[in-house]
């Protein structure tokens, strides 16, 4: 198997390894090898994947990611990694190339640091930031130090040479738990530390990762930003309120509630709302597309607890869980995407969900660099989708 | 008064009732609106018009027949058929009322300031539902998904390695 792999590599995809190899910090050819072995591994896939890891890595068209932690618990991550559609690997090997993430790289240390900073400099202008977690700003950010460097540095230095950034979870979007009172490091959002960027929010404890997957295929296919809301969420995630999409809403309209836990209500499945769910005011497609691919009805409210607001500023993490959930005030109806819009027949809701986020994935699939994103024409990218710009 | 206005009659009250006794001390509730049928009209062998309550507006497909509450249906989703479009309405209902099936229009009503606003935006969703898409260009043959490539050798395929 070892030579058959072996020659592969030979007259296969992977031939420039050496460019590569000063990108490693020096690592031999074999190195590199077990290297993305060991990321397939990391990532829970065979050893062949590896191959493809070195073959995808070294593909020159993919748009490089870098991803920072600050305050975060690696929930977001976590959720990602269960991800299926696509894959969390089909995304890194085929799509983008993952420069940079402490959790899931399998450098570490000077080396890690030493590669982002490589890469970073050879994709200035280009890559794609991604930061989860809250910005500790108080006493010059001295709360969350990544290789001996305030975070808060880290973030506003890379922030200078991306293309687009996106904040993903509650924490990045809006400061999340750690700005919860009383903040003590005085934590704040990724947009508020970057004055005059646009940070794409994809808010959520964790965020469905099909929002976040969602989004960059977006990115990538069209090479801008899906529409976004006044918060710079993308509508086709938080355009509505979970309670116009909740499978209990029926209940609601009729009046029928759930008092305390396991009383007659609740066991019934009726409206969570008198036990504080913040669903009338929190904005969200969790009833639509539900968590772990294991089909509608995976949320919160679908198996019994009320919605808290994780993904709403001022909802999750401040207000206590019992509270009943304050009504917001809008004017309607041009504020609003259409609830009723046209769904495929025999689709089901998370299906249109996910399609309506990535459309054109295969349309894009030929053309992975963000084109036009820095404002150069990379016309190595395919040339068949210059309608689309 | 025929049977489907006396159902109507009947959906109006009922939901009066529930406005009282479960609905009005809630913050969700807009003390300012009533509860209201607006443009109830036969699609098919079915019913569909607009009902506005001071925690709800939303489009409700009544069924000819009055027909009993299936607790195992609500809150499943299901893709109706409309003149203008193919929405999900999610099936619910009450014992006195019987099943119907429904669609979210507005909830909260915080943002309605009157009954003549709220009616108004309720006929026009009703129309908006109830109108044909007009003269929409015929939807394109999807393009099939790229094929795999025909030149794919034994090799490679067996290898799994379909982007090489």
């Amino acid at each position: 198997m070892e030579q058959v792999e072996d020659h592969a590599i030979e007259v296969g995809t992977v031939q420039d390894l050496d460019g590569y190899q000063g990108a490693l910090g020096g690592l031999t050819r074999r190195e590199f090898l077990s290297y993305c072995t060991g990321v397939a591994a990391t990532l829970g896939l065979s050893s062949m994947m590896g191959l493809r890891i070195a073959a995808a890595a070294t593909a020159p068209a993919r748009p490089p990611v870098i991803w920072l932690s600050a305050q975060e618990c690696t929930g977001c991550t976590e959720s990602l990694l269960r991800a299926y559609h696509p894959t969390l690997e089909t995304l890194i090997l085929d799509m983008i190339s993952l420069d940079y993430h402490e959790a899931l790289c399998a450098g570490a240390g000077h080396q890690a640091e030493a590669y982002r900073a490589q890469s970073m400099k050879a994709n200035w202008g280009k890559y794609i930031l991604v930061v989860d977690g809250s910005i500790p700003t108080k006493d010059g950010g001295i709360y969350c130090m990544v290789a001996g460097r305030p975070i808060l540095e880290t973030v506003r230095e890379a922030a200078e040479g991306a293309a687009v950034i996106i904040g993903i979870g509650s924490c990045a979007s809006w400061g999340g738990i750690p700005s919860s009172d009383p903040n003590p490091t005085g934590a704040q959002s990724v947009h508020a530390v970057l004055p005059g960027k646009t940070v794409v929010n994809i808010p959520g404890c964790p965020p469905n990762p099909y929002n976040f997957l969602s989004t960059v295929l977006y990115l990538l296919t069209f090479g801008k930003p899906p529409e976004l809301d006044s918060k710079n969420r993308p509508r086709f995630a938080y355009g509505r309120l979970i309670h116009e999409n909740c499978e209990r809403r029926p209940h609601f309209d009729a009046g029928r509630f759930a008092l305390e836990f396991g009383d007659f209500g609740h066991r019934q499945g009726f409206c969570l709302y008198k036990i504080g769910c913040k669903g009338p005011e929190t904005y969200a497609n969790c009833p639509a597309i539900g968590f772990g691919d294991v089909g509608e009805g995976n949320w919160p409210v679908g198996i019994g607890h009320p919605c808290f607001g994780c993904t709403e500023e001022g909802v999750g993490f401040t207000k206590p869980l019992h509270a009943l959930s304050r009504v917001k005030t809008y004017a309607p109806p041009t504020a609003f995407p259409a609830v009723d819009a046209t769904k495929g027949e025999g689709v089901t809701p998370a299906a249109v969900a996910i399609i309506a986020g990535a459309a054109g994935l295969a349309v894009g699939a030929g053309a992975m660099a963000l084109r036009g994103m820095d404002g150069k024409d990379e016309s190595a990218a395919g040339s068949s989708h210059d309608s689309e710009r | 008064m025929t049977e489907i206005e006396s159902r109507i009659a009947e959906l109006v009250a009922h939901f009066r009732q529930i406005g009282v006794i479960q609905m009005q001390d809630l913050p969700i509730y807009n003390a300012g609106l009533e509860v209201e049928a607006v443009g109830f009209q036969a699609v098919g062998n079915r019913w569909i018009g607009v009902l506005i309550t001071p925690w709800f507006m939303n489009a409700i497909l009544l069924p000819s027949e009055k027909t009993a509450l299936d607790a195992k249906l609500i809150g499943q989703k299901s893709q109706e058929a409309l003149p203008a479009a193919t929405c999900a309405f999610i099936s619910g209902g009450d014992e006195t009322v019987g099943g119907y099936k429904s669609l979210s229009l507005y909830s909260p009503m915080a943002a309605f300031t009157s009954q003549d606003r709220a009616r108004h935006e309720a006929q026009a969703r009703l129309t908006a539902l109830l109108t044909p898409p007009a003269e929409l260009p015929k939807p394109v043959a999807q393009e099939s998904p790229p094929q795999e490539p025909a030149n794919l050798s034994r090799r490679a395929f067996l290898r799994g390695r379909r982007n090489a």
